[in-house]
Order: structure tokens, then C-alpha cells, then sequence
């Protein structure tokens, strides 16, 4: 029968995703949002010589792309009142029967208009090249041209995104250049983040790390998101079949995220090591032995393999024989006595293992 | 259930309450529900765990002593009504639990909590502890000390780590390191490393990056890891990579197994990614390996078909080949593709067969096929995912799976105009 302490765990759960959807219900905006978009032409009202700063008035005092500066309707009725008496609505709303004002977006970039504007002397067309209409979407200044200036090619160099992009990992850019995550990212990203940790946080928090690199996750990456079919994922499709090939070909690897007792914990319950239930030695006839089938080119080759289902520290198989007059005599390389010196006997208690 | 996890539990509860502060929140929480039989020693076991995960990210909250100030939680619960190979009916664990903040308009850095520390020596190493990294210019510092979290179904990783890296960063691209890493179990040292590690872009068009890895303790290279990219155009990617590896050195230092063997694997290969058109791209590698007991080989090509303009839907092929020096290894052939269906619909194909150079258990071949299926509603997400196989140690092997996913992302302050 389940302990009674075990359903903890589960109210626990139940209690965090309680937690976390009252914090969305006391966060959540109550302005009303009706899918509706704004009908505006810039090029019409560019033709009629309108001045930008004649309905963006609030642009030159801003310091952040809250509110994005854009007009109220007020602004709008001071010359088309005429329309909105006339109940012409769907001149300016894409939805006029629920008509609304425009979308909620959040900044993602930290700029001043107040210290911009000066500087590109009121010509907005220096960033902003091309400026939406209704049916074309507006080309955002580029990157490059914010780096255009000295300061910001300074910020670039030294990755200091923040001073300009609020959020990359809510927003992230695509990686290009140095940065490009094309091929088998996944085999290949190691390397890479090993320098670069700080800028892979730029645009990838913890918890996207953690998905797979926690040695607490529950379940592998492979199983939680098997529709993600162009990853490269590691464990993908029966790796059980050929995860020993895997281990052989590359040790490390399998040692980077498990650990030998991850491996114990598995072959375990397949009565493949000596703690099993029921032990039975997946050797050939004779391994234990000195000889042609001996263990030891193996153990000298492989010890990654060994380990996977031997390493129980000091009840480990190899004690039994290797110790000092152990019938396995010394199993340590020929240079591992230039490394080590007696006295470590004394200091490291493994040896006593042994000796 | 240990009292240190609860506890943790406990924290992690109450850390989640706090996004509510926050002026930026994001939250998901995952019900995973899957079923499969797990063949143990010739025994088929079913296994029916019920997994709860939920994430929590609170960025931006407002004080008036730190910047930047965010917590973090991803924590998860379990039960498994079937036959679970540890024999515990629920589990649960903290993946992340960490308060981070700035100081000193972000030249400081502060992390405390459960982590990961990542980069130089430290590799990705998951952490109870705290991180300062200190960034002045091109210069930076970082310092991490705790204990090192024990993995699941793992014993634990040690008492204590400690490390810290230096580094110069000559742009976004180039930056230079050199850290160090100490992490003692009952006593004795589990591993002890220095390393040098970076990154280097001459031009926009190549990289180089590297690390050396030397185990101080054991006075040898424990990882040499260097990698040349060209990367002429976004469509053209062309990379070499040279690897040493002392696998040996990759055991805790205080495992028995450290004693036997001084090992050493090299790995020289090429990998090629080709854009050919928006909707075609081809990737390719090959890889040589040099253990001790002889060299193989690692090879292979995908194919990627990305047809239609918005490029949603894909088919692909895909083969890898591993010989083994002894004589050993696979050929894999996988056929994959993935549908839209509407906005928010999506159906995936996978289906993967290996050829094996020496039988297991008899049989020579592995082969399994995989679909999925998933569609938004809102803030809802819910993906159904089902496998068949036929390995060598299952004749007929089922697996079915049942994800839903809820999840927002607010901010507290209004943006409307």
C-alpha cells in the first residue's frame, strides 16, 4: 500500500499549477481585446505633406517604446470627425462592428526616440525605411543600422544586448555567422557554449538548458517532444538497441550527463551486474581469467564499460582479485607510479580499498 | 522521500507564488501521460508514469535594491501506477530553483539556487549554490560554489564544487577563458581540472573554438576539443573538428575504475551543411575514430524537403553509419516528415531502421516507426504521440504518449496606449 506521505508529492504539484494560474488570473489584463487592427495608411497621409511628429507628437519626448507613440483616437477625429459621424468606421477598423484600439505589444528593443530624433535630424526615413500600410507589413530598422553608429558597434562587440534588446530570450534573434545553429546543433553546441555561456544566455534561459542537461529531469528530451522530428536528438527511435555501440564509440559522451551509476541502476534490473537478483555475465566463457579471452585488454581499452555495471566502490568485483596478493596482481598502468607516490596510500582513502 | 527534497519542494511551492510580484510572467505546466512495456531481462514490465511538470519564470520584479531581478522554478511530480523499475510509486525533483539579479548596472551578476553552471571547466554541471560572475569591459569573472546535484537514479556527484573562470572578451564572437573546477566526494577529490577555452572570429565568415581540458590531479589531457567553421554564405556552412578524449578521466577520480586504465580517443571529421534552396538543405559529416584498440569510422547525410512558402511542413531522409574498430556498429535509415494542419494542427512521421553488424539476442535488425499529432487551442497545447517496434529485446515493443500543455506569458504592466 502507497504511503501516505507519497500523495505530498502530487498535492504538491497540484498546489504549484494552483499557485501559478491564480498569478495568471491576477495578472491578466482586463482591457478588453477585440482582434481588431487599425486601417492606416502612411503613404496617403505622407502624399498629403502630414508631417511625421504631426500625429506621433508624443515621439520626441520618449524614451521607450512603450505605447510605441502612436496617436489616440482624438488625434485621428481632429480631421476625420466627419467619418465617425457618418458612421464610416471601417475607414480606419478592420473590424468595425467591435471596433478596438490597436494590439497590445510589448517593446522589444530599448531605445530613445527623445535621443534619436535630434540626432537623425528629424528624418525618421534614416531607421525607418519602410513604414507600414495596411496590407504590407513595416520593415523594422535593422540591426546594422543601429550598429551604423559607434557606440552601438561597441555595445555589439561587447555583447551587451540588454542595452538595446529587452528580452531575447522571450524575443530571440535568428543566430547568424558565428553564431549559426545549422547541422547537427545538437551534437555540435558543447563546444561552442563552453566560450560563449554568456552569450547563449542572451537568448536561452535555464529551464531551455535544463530540458536536457538536468540530471533531475524526468523523462529524455526524445519522449517529451517526439513531434519534434528535424532535432537531432541523442536518444531518438530505439537507442536502447544500440546505445552500447553509442557508449563504445564515444565514452565521454555517455559520461557527460549519467554517470556510472545511472548505467548500474538499468543493467541492474536486467540481472546484468553482480548486485542483481538473479546475476548472469553477458562474458564469454573463461573473461575472468588470464588468457586470450581475458578481461584485461577490455578493462585497459574500456574502463568506461566496466564501470557501467561494476562500480560498486569498495564491493566491487575487481577488489576481490586485484588487491594487494590478490591473484590479479598490480592493475595499475605502467605510469601510474610516477603520478602517484606511496604516501598517497595514506591520504586517499580509496587505496585502502586495496591496500 | 528525503527531508532535503521536500524541503526543496517546499521552496520551490512558495517560489512560484512570487511571479505574481513579478512584472513579466511566464508559466507552463506539462501533464505528460505515457505508456509503455520496458523488457527487463527477457520479462516484459508495464510502465505508466503520470508526470506533472510546471515552469515558472518571474522576470523584471520590481525593488529597489537589484536590477534585473528574476526567479526561476521548473519542478516536476510523478507517480507510476505500473510497474516502475526503481519501485517507487511517486517521485518528484526541482530541475531549477534559482533567484538571479544585477548590480552595478549589470557589470554584477548574482545566481543562488539550484543551477546549472555552464561553460570552461565546469562543462554544464547542476548546482545547490551560488554563481557571481563580474563583467568590467572586455573583462570578466566568474566564481560558482555548492553541491553538486545528485542525479536521478544516480548516486551522488560529490560534497562539494567549487570553480572559477577569467576571461576576455575581444568581441561578441572572440572571447578567451581560463577556469578551474574542484569537486570533492567523502573527502577525496572526484575531480580536479584546469582549462583553457575559446573563441576566435578573424573574420564574419570563419570561427575557430577550442578547449583543453587537464586533469591536475592526474597530470594528463582530459579533453582537446577544437573546431574550424567557414561559413562563406547563410547557405553554405563547412566546419572541421579535431577531438582528444581521456574517456578514463571522465569517472570521478575516486571510483575504483580510475586506477586500471589510461585511455585516449581521437576523433578528426568534416561536417557540410548546404541550403541549396529555401526548401532543400543537405547535411553531411564524416568522422574518424582512433581508440586504442583501433580506428572506425562515423558517417553520415540528411535531407531536408521544406516545401510550400510559409516552409511548415518538411520530409527528410536520413542515413548514419558507425563502424566500430572491433569490428562493430550500425546503418541506420530514417524516413521522417512533419504536416501542418491549420494554424496550430500538426501530424509528424518518423520511422527508423538500424542494421547491425553483430547480432543481439540473435537478431540483426531494429526497426521503429513513430506518429504524432498535436493542435493549440489558446493557451492549451496537446500533442498524442504513439510508437511501434521490433527490437532485439522486444518482439512487438508499444509506446503511446499524451501531452497537454498549458501555458501564458503576461506582463503585470499595461502597454496599451
Amino acid at each position: 500500500m502507497m504511503r501516505a506521505s507519497r500523495w505530498w508529492v502530487v498535492l504538491a504539484a497540484l498546489a504549484t499549477v494552483g499557485l501559478g494560474a491564480c498569478a495568471a488570473l491576477l495578472s491578466s489584463s482586463k482591457a478588453p481585446r477585440t482582434g481588431d487592427r487599425i486601417l492606416f495608411s502612411h503613404k496617403v497621409h505622407a502624399e498629403n505633406d502630414l508631417e511625421c511628429v504631426t500625429c506621433h507628437e508624443d515621439v520626441i519626448d520618449s524614451k521607450t517604446l512603450v505605447g510605441m507613440a502612436l496617436p489616440k483616437e482624438e488625434k485621428c477625429l481632429e480631421c476625420h470627425e466627419e467619418d465617425k459621424t457618418a458612421g464610416k468606421c471601417d475607414k480606419c477598423h478592420a473590424l468595425p462592428k467591435t471596433p478596438g484600439s490597436y494590439p497590445p505589444r510589448e517593446p522589444r528593443v530599448e531605445i530613445s526616440h527623445q535621443a534619436h530624433v535630434p540626432r537623425a535630424k528629424e528624418e525618421c526615413s534614416k531607421c525607418h525605411a519602410r513604414l507600414p500600410e495596411p496590407r504590407v507589413a513595416a520593415a523594422r530598422p535593422t540591426m546594422g543600422t543601429c550598429r551604423g553608429c559607434h557606440e552601438h558597434e561597441q555595445d555589439f562587440s561587447q555583447g551587451a544586448c540588454v542595452r538595446c534588446h529587452s528580452d531575447l530570450s522571450r524575443y530571440p534573434l535568428k543566430p547568424v555567422s558565428a553564431f549559426s545553429h545549422q547541422g547537427n546543433y545538437v551534437r555540435q553546441h558543447g563546444p561552442a557554449a563552453r566560450s560563449s555561456a554568456d552569450s547563449c544566455t542572451k537568448c536561452h534561459e535555464q529551464t531551455f538548458c535544463a530540458d536536457c542537461h538536468a540530471r533531475t529531469a524526468p523523462v529524455p528530451i526524445e519522449l517529451r517532444f517526439p513531434e519534434k522530428v528535424l532535432r537531432d536528438f541523442i536518444h531518438r527511435a530505439d537507442y536502447r538497441t544500440r546505445h552500447t555501440l553509442e557508449a563504445r564509440a564515444e565514452p565521454a559522451l555517455c559520461n557527460r550527463c549519467h554517470g556510472q551509476s545511472f548505467c548500474t541502476s538499468c543493467h541492474t534490473a536486467q540481472n546484468l551486474t553482480p548486485t542483481a537478483l538473479t546475476p548472469r555475465s553477458p562474458h564469454p566463457q573463461g573473461y575472468s581469467f588470464p588468457g586470450a579471452n581475458s578481461h584485461a585488454r577490455d578493462a585497459r581499452r574500456d574502463i568506461v564499460n566496466c564501470a557501467a555495471c561494476h562500480d560498486q566502490g569498495a564491493r566491487s568485483i575487481c577488489i576481490d582479485c586485484h588487491k594487494v596478493g590478490g591473484v590479479g596482481g598490480n592493475p595499475h598502468t605502467p605510469s601510474w607510479l610516477s603520478r602517484h607516490d606511496h604516501d598517497e596510500i595514506r591520504r586517499n582513502g580509496m587505496c585502502g580499498y586495496c591496500h | 522521500m528525503c527531508r532535503e527534497r521536500w524541503a526543496a519542494l517546499a521552496l520551490g511551492s512558495w517560489l512560484l507564488a512570487q511571479p505574481a510580484r513579478g512584472d513579466t510572467i511566464d508559466f507552463e505546466a506539462t501533464t505528460l501521460l505515457a505508456g509503455r512495456a520496458d523488457p527487463r531481462d527477457g520479462q516484459l514490465h508495464t510502465v505508466v508514469p503520470m508526470l506533472e511538470t510546471v515552469s515558472g519564470r518571474a522576470s523584471a520584479i520590481k525593488n529597489p535594491w537589484l536590477c534585473d531581478l528574476e526567479v526561476v522554478l521548473q519542478m516536476w511530480g510523478e507517480i507510476d501506477p505500473g510497474d516502475p523499475r526503481d519501485d517507487r510509486f511517486s517521485s518528484g525533483d526541482v530541475d531549477l530553483g534559482y533567484a538571479a539579479a544585477t548590480l552595478a548596472r549589470g557589470r554584477v551578476a548574482l545566481r543562488a539556487g539550484r543551477q546549472l553552471i555552464q561553460g570552461g571547466a565546469a562543462r554544464m554541471l547542476q548546482l545547490d549554490g551560488g554563481n557571481v560572475q563580474v563583467r568590467v569591459r572586455r573583462f570578466g569573472l566568474q566564481g560558482f560554489a555548492g553541491v553538486p546535484v545528485t542525479p536521478r537514479f544516480g548516486v551522488d556527484r560529490g560534497d562539494g564544487a567549487a570553480g572559477a573562470r577569467v576571461s576576455y572578451r575581444a568581441s561578441f564572437e572572440s572571447e578567451l577563458g581560463l577556469s578551474f573546477i574542484h569537486v570533492a566526494d567523502d573527502g577525496r577529490v572526484a575531480r580536479q581540472d584546469l582549462a583553457v577555452d575559446g573563441r576566435w572570429a578573424p573574420h564574419r565568415s570563419l570561427l575557430m573554438s577550442g578547449l583543453v581540458l587537464w586533469s591536475i590531479a592526474e597530470e594528463r589531457l582530459a579533453e582537446l576539443d577544437t573546431r574550424f567553421s567557414l561559413i562563406p554564405s547563410s547557405k553554405l556552412e563547412l566546419s572541421v573538428d579535431v577531438r582528444r578524449t581521456a574517456p578514463d578521466l571522465f569517472l570521478p577520480l575516486n571510483s575504483i575504475f580510475a586506477v586500471f586504465a589510461e585511455e585516449r580517443r581521437d576523433e578528426v571529421g568534416s561536417t557540410l551543411v548546404l541550403s541549396a534552396s529555401p526548401a532543400l538543405r543537405l547535411q553531411a559529416d564524416y568522422h574518424a575514430l582512433g581508440q586504442d584498440s583501433g580506428t572506425g569510422h562515423r558517417a553520415g547525410g540528411k535531407l531536408t524537403l521544406m516545401p510550400g512558402r510559409a516552409r511548415r511542413g518538411s520530409v527528410g531522409v536520413q542515413s548514419r553509419v558507425l563502424r566500430l574498430p572491433d569490428h562493430d556498429g550500425y546503418t541506420e535509415l530514417r524516413l521522417f516528415g512533419a504536416l501542418p494542419l491549420g494554424a496550430t494542427g500538426f501530424v509528424t512521421g518518423d520511422v527508423a531502421g538500424y542494421l547491425l553488424e553483430a547480432p543481439i539476442n540473435g537478431q540483426d535488425g531494429s526497426l521503429s516507426g513513430q506518429v504524432s499529432a498535436g493542435r493549440g487551442f489558446g493557451r492549451w497545447r496537446g500533442v498524442v504521440s504513439g510508437l511501434a517496434a521490433v527490437t532485439p529485446f522486444a518482439e512487438r515493443h508499444f509506446e503511446v504518449m499524451a501531452r497537454l500543455v498549458y501555458g501564458f506569458s503576461t506582463r503585470i504592466r499595461e502597454d496599451r496606449p
